[in-house]
């Protein structure tokens, strides 16, 4: 029996399918905490060597990777193209040299309309009619490129952090200290812990929010290294971002920290705005 | 045998049950009066925890009501000083704990170091540096002019070094030899670069047990600029001396120069000839081989062994000789 498999031919996306294609990976946009870049192209002037509108969107399947949608979007000189695990960064830069291919072949300009999708809410219909206005400001200002805004920004997410510390004050310190961050589209849940045991056994990790988990490496009953390999052990490890607090500043405890699992390394006595600098970063960088 | 009248018996027993009784009721008043202690202390420490937080930080000055106003609450105002200070870093923190203690605690230091007990005195000398209470720098010369315990002598000269660097050398250069080797050491350690310097400058005043741990500190420092001055130190006559410099050089990890690694190879103290066999290891090759066929035969085991690594290198130079004579 052949097990082979062959990578089915990609094509242009159908208006009945790219709905659900949409809806696919906007699903996929919330899990991933990874933002999708919604583009709509529009041809402009004489198709200059020959090619027609159609060939035009078969050019860009062909140019697109492997992991993005292109669709027809149904008005004529427009075509669309879903970027998953792009920001409009990526969706300018593809522009740019997709631009370039087609003015090498002497064929048609281009114009552009970029949408980052983030938020659930955002369906596909007004995805269009957005990235449709930005069309039209684009043509406007005479500008190549419109990047346009839904207004919706991310969907308010909770993360939940768990501070370890044998010494009460502190904890409540580091508690206060991340109640006191403001970070865009974030809502923290802190709760402190005196020993890794009372963590493990609280329930609390048992959720699918992101995890942000600060602990000092000595700790009364369960030490931090042994609470970091039962984290690392779970599932849905990957939730967990872990901060280690240490009084150790050698290279061997650091390397051996690094290879167990934790994400950064703090050796005390720290600042606290040092500290403060570090959790933003690491909770920044939950949306990518 | 002895006979005593049963009325002594029995008065001596009731004088011992009323002795102990006397002692339980002193025992459950002292537990009483220190869970009570307690129990203020963790309500200080509720009430104020947040306050605390945000005074160190520096958002808001230190209101009134964080003053203590009895032993329990200087206790959870030590305690929140303690876990801050050991835990978090920054300059305006720390001046912002000296300046309360400087204003609301030197009071009660100030008794403490008049007490006649040891470990109150002790403990007050602790916070004092800990906090950084200068205001009580006078008390601490004053107490350090009497005869007091070398735990006690420790923490008087790190109280003067933190609050008056300027001519601590010269006001301590002999004291040094009253604190232990370990003390030394962490007291040369916490000494800023330019106190630092004037000790090493003036080495040959300092007590010997100073002088050894002074070189020690050197080669943990691992700072190169001190190799000279190092280099001049294994001229010395004392013995003791040159072989803790000669470990210090060892300790920087650099390929030690080979005028010292000359020396240190002929010398006739074997713990020289036995850094001299470790600081090989960071030669090239053939290099170590031409000092590693002096020691090989040195009468100290410990010498020959630390050259083991070098073994088949040195019997196959060996083999190469003989072949080359024929």
């Amino acid at each position: 029996m052949d097990h082979s498999v062959e990578h089915a031919p990609r094509e242009l996306l159908g208006s009945g399918q790219v709905g659900y294609v949409f809806d696919l990976l906007k699903a996929n946009v919330v899990r991933s905490r990874r933002t999708m870049a919604f583009v709509l192209i529009g041809f402009e002037g004489e198709f200059e060597a020959g090619e027609t509108e159609d060939q035009i969107c078969a050019r860009l399947v062909k140019s697109v990777r492997m992991t993005d949608a292109v669709f027809s979007a149904a008005l004529p000189g427009e075509c669309g193209l879903l970027m998953p695990q792009s920001g409009k960064e990526e969706a300018a830069a593809f522009l740019r040299r997709f631009s370039k291919e087609l003015r090498s072949a002497g064929t048609t300009e281009i114009r552009a309309a970029v949408l980052e999708v983030q938020h659930p809410g955002l369906s596909f219909e007004q995805s269009l009619d957005l990235a449709r206005g930005g069309l039209v400001e684009a043509a406007a200002s005479g500008e190549t490129v419109a990047f346009v805004d839904a207004g919706l920004g991310r969907r308010t997410e909770t993360v939940k952090v768990s501070v370890l510390d044998p010494d009460p004050l502190f904890r409540e310190a580091l508690s206060m200290s991340i109640g006191s961050l403001r970070v865009p589209s974030v809502e923290l849940d802190v709760r402190t812990f005196g020993d890794g045991l009372d963590l493990l056994e609280s329930g609390w990790t048992a959720s699918w929010h992101p995890h942000l988990v600060i602990l000092n490496d000595v700790l009364p009953k369960q030490n931090g290294l042994d609470v970091l390999h039962a984290l690392r052990q779970m599932p849905n490890e990957q939730k967990f971002t872990v901060l280690m607090m240490t009084r150790r500043n050698s290279e061997e405890d650091m390397i051996y920290a690094y290879e167990s699992g934790t994400d950064e390394y703090l050796v005390k006595p720290f600042n606290l705005r040092l500290f403060e600098a570090q959790v933003k970063r690491l909770l920044a960088r939950l949306w990518s | 045998m002895i006979g005593l009248p049963v009325g002594w018996v029995l008065g001596g027993v009731a004088f011992l049950l009323g002795l102990l009784l006397l002692l339980t009721v002193y025992l459950f008043i002292a537990r009483a009066a220190e869970e009570k202690r307690a129990r203020r202390a963790s309500a200080y420490l509720e009430r104020h925890a947040a306050a605390w937080f945000r005074h160190l930080r520096g958002f808001e000055p230190a209101g009134n009501e964080l003053a203590p106003q009895d032993r329990a609450e200087v206790s959870a105002v030590e305690e929140v000083f303690r876990s801050y200070l050991n835990n978090l870093a920054g300059e305006g923190m720390q001046n912002r704990i000296r300046e309360f203690s400087n204003r609301h605690l030197a009071g009660f230091y100030r008794k403490k170091l008049k007490s006649r007990n040891w470990s109150d005195r002790l403990n007050a000398l602790y916070r004092i540096h800990d906090f950084g209470i200068d205001a009580l720098a006078e008390d601490c010369r004053a107490l350090a002019r009497r005869e007091v315990s070398q735990e006690e002598r420790f923490q008087l000269l790190l109280i003067d070094l933190a609050f008056r660097p300027d001519g601590f050398v010269d006001r301590n250069i002999r004291l040094n030899g009253n604190i232990s080797e370990v003390e030394n050491k962490e007291l040369l350690f916490r000494m800023p670069e330019a106190v630092f310097d004037e000790a090493a400058s003036r080495l040959d005043e300092l007590e010997k047990d100073t002088q050894y741990a002074l070189v020690d500190v050197l080669g943990m420092k691992q700072d190169l600029a001190r190799l000279p001055f190092l280099e001049k130190l294994l001229g010395s006559t004392d013995q003791e001396l040159r072989i803790r410099a000669l470990r210090a050089v060892d300790a920087l990890g650099i390929r030690t120069p080979d005028g010292i690694l000359r020396r240190a190879v002929d010398s006739p103290v074997w713990q020289e000839r036995f850094i001299a066999a470790r600081m090989i290891r960071r030669l090239p090759e053939s290099e170590a081989l031409r000092y590693a066929e002096k020691l090989a035969g040195d009468e100290s085991w410990l010498v020959r062994e630390e050259l083991r690594g070098l073994g088949p290198a040195l019997e196959r130079r060996q083999l190469e000789k003989e072949a080359a004579l024929g």
